[in-house]
């Protein structure tokens, strides 16, 4: 057993609500991982043990829609866990589009962004529109505006059949290129449903941009 | 009622009149109606703004913003003209509601913002909890403590979304400094009981709400009733002729909690986890 493992326990024995039990875990995870973060000879299953715990930390707190302190759990994680690059990266920026805040999105963007992930350019080009920065929100989706699987959601979105082809993937577990992008729908369902009025805008520029 | 609406109800009126001239011909008074139109309106940037209507929401806002801009370019240097005040302000509220709308939440709240630099003291009282509300929304724990402790007016709304601030930033300590005073609001008493399960506070407000409608529908008031009201012929009232009959007076009903979930229901609703925390810690 890890020393985080036994601080996890410590806490759930002492602290009776579950959020306070939350946070709590936080300032100790902080705590680890700015000292794992700093140290050179850290041993794997102590960094395993702590890169799980902040992922279990940050899907707790934006359940309970505490997202800053998830957004930094979420770069915590991609300070210490390269492998998971891509998903914590979509979920740091999702969490941006939530807060609209453009600066903190941009500075992770430029470092961890991928240019063929479609989550993480919906999700900065979301953070503009946001921010009324209609000609950015268009531009940033440039590498993938002519890519077919940008184009079939485009549809999807304009034929309002997208419903359809969530169901169908989570239902009927269909394999779809679409796939990341219906998984971060799930995630963040209350969201995206909140943003539909920027996905049917986005899905008529990536139309007409595909006549 | 906002100050919008009282000018939008001003121009219903002039526009009601306006026809009426027209339908009768009266020359004279339509020369005296465009005289004194243009005495009153010399720049209704905000009448301009409500004919954007139709447009998609982000045509409409950049339009919104070039309007404005030239709004403050013309106010720049002049002396605080209050006609000019009052049309910048009925402005930013159209502004600030489609930016609402379409969940531009962060650059809503610089609207409120701006129009707190030059909103009457009288009308202050009305933007705060909307500024809280979008802080809550962006997690702006910082823009929203200063507000609060500027012009916090220390009500059920104003602490009540303040907590959530605090708890959405993970300020757990700060937002249970707060719950002391919920309870001082009997309005968040009578329903303290229930916010520990979600599930038990909307089966109270459902319960309340259909109460609610119960009363409003049959508030019945006997001295109210007149027998000319009744026509024989066709066996049915002419409520035309009897505004009072059937009574919703919400005047007489009292502020509840329930008004108040209803009025931030998108953002109470998403934040449910907060009420249940606040439930467990009273």
């Amino acid at each position: 057993m890890t020393e985080i493992d036994k601080a996890i326990i410590e806490i759930d024995q002492s602290e009776e609500d579950p959020v306070n039990a939350v946070i709590k875990m936080g300032q100790i995870l902080n705590q680890y991982a700015y000292n794992q973060v700093m140290s050179a000879s850290t041993k794997a299953s102590q960094q395993d043990a702590l890169v799980s715990a902040l992922e279990t930390y940050e899907y707790d707190l934006m359940a309970l829609k505490i997202l800053k302190p998830a957004r930094e759990a979420g770069m915590l994680i991609l300070e210490l866990d390269p492998d998971d690059l891509n998903n914590i990266t979509a979920d740091v920026l999702y969490i941006d589009a939530q807060l609209s805040d453009t600066k903190h999105a941009q500075a992770v963007f430029e470092a961890h962004g991928k240019k063929d992930d479609l989550n993480h350019l919906l999700a900065m080009s979301l953070v503009h529109f946001k921010n009324m920065e209609f000609t950015q929100a268009k531009q940033v989706l440039e590498p993938m505006l002519h890519d077919p699987m940008v184009v079939e959601l485009a549809r999807e979105l304009c034929e309002e059949t997208l419903d359809d082809h969530l169901d169908a993937y989570f239902d009927c577990n269909d394999e779809s290129p679409l796939g990341d992008f219906y998984d971060a729908w799930e995630e963040h369902g209350e969201f995206f449903e909140a943003h539909r009025g920027y996905f049917m805008w986005i899905a008529q520029y990536i139309m007409n941009e595909n006549k | 009622m906002s100050r919008k609406r009282d000018e939008d109800d001003v121009i219903f009126d002039e526009v009601a009149e306006l026809v009426d001239l027209m339908s009768r011909g009266n020359m004279a008074g339509l020369q005296d109606f465009m005289q004194r139109y243009q005495e009153n309106h010399q720049d209704l940037t905000h009448v301009q703004m409500m004919g954007l209507a139709d447009l998609p929401v982000e045509e409409r806002i950049i339009k919104q913003q070039e309007m404005l801009r030239k709004m403050f370019e013309k106010m720049d240097g002049n002396e605080a003209d209050p006609s000019m005040v009052s049309d910048l302000l009925a402005s930013l509220e159209i502004h600030y509601d489609d930016l609402k709308t379409a969940r531009m939440n962060r650059r809503a709240r610089d609207v409120l913002m701006v129009m707190l630099e030059y909103e009457h003291e009288s009308f202050v009282d009305d933007l705060i909890p909307k500024i809280l509300e979008l802080d809550a929304w962006i997690e702006d724990d910082d823009n929203a403590s200063k507000i609060y402790k500027k012009y916090g007016r220390h009500d059920l709304e104003t602490d009540l979304l303040m907590g959530l601030v605090f708890y959405k930033t993970g300020a757990l300590d700060k937002a249970e400094s707060l719950l002391k005073k919920f309870m001082t609001y009997p309005e968040f008493v009578e329903v303290a009981p229930y916010l520990s399960d979600i599930d038990e506070f909307y089966e109270a407000y459902d319960d309340y709400n259909s109460e609610d409608f119960m009363d409003d529908e049959y508030d019945y008031d006997d001295d109210d009733y007149d027998e000319d009201d009744y026509d024989e012929e066709d066996d049915d009232f002419d409520l035309a002729d009897h505004d009072d009959f059937m009574s919703f007076d919400d005047e007489d009903d009292e502020y509840t909690f329930y008004d108040l979930w209803d009025q931030y229901t998108d953002l109470f609703t998403e934040n449910e986890a907060f009420f249940e925390w606040v439930g467990r810690h009273l």
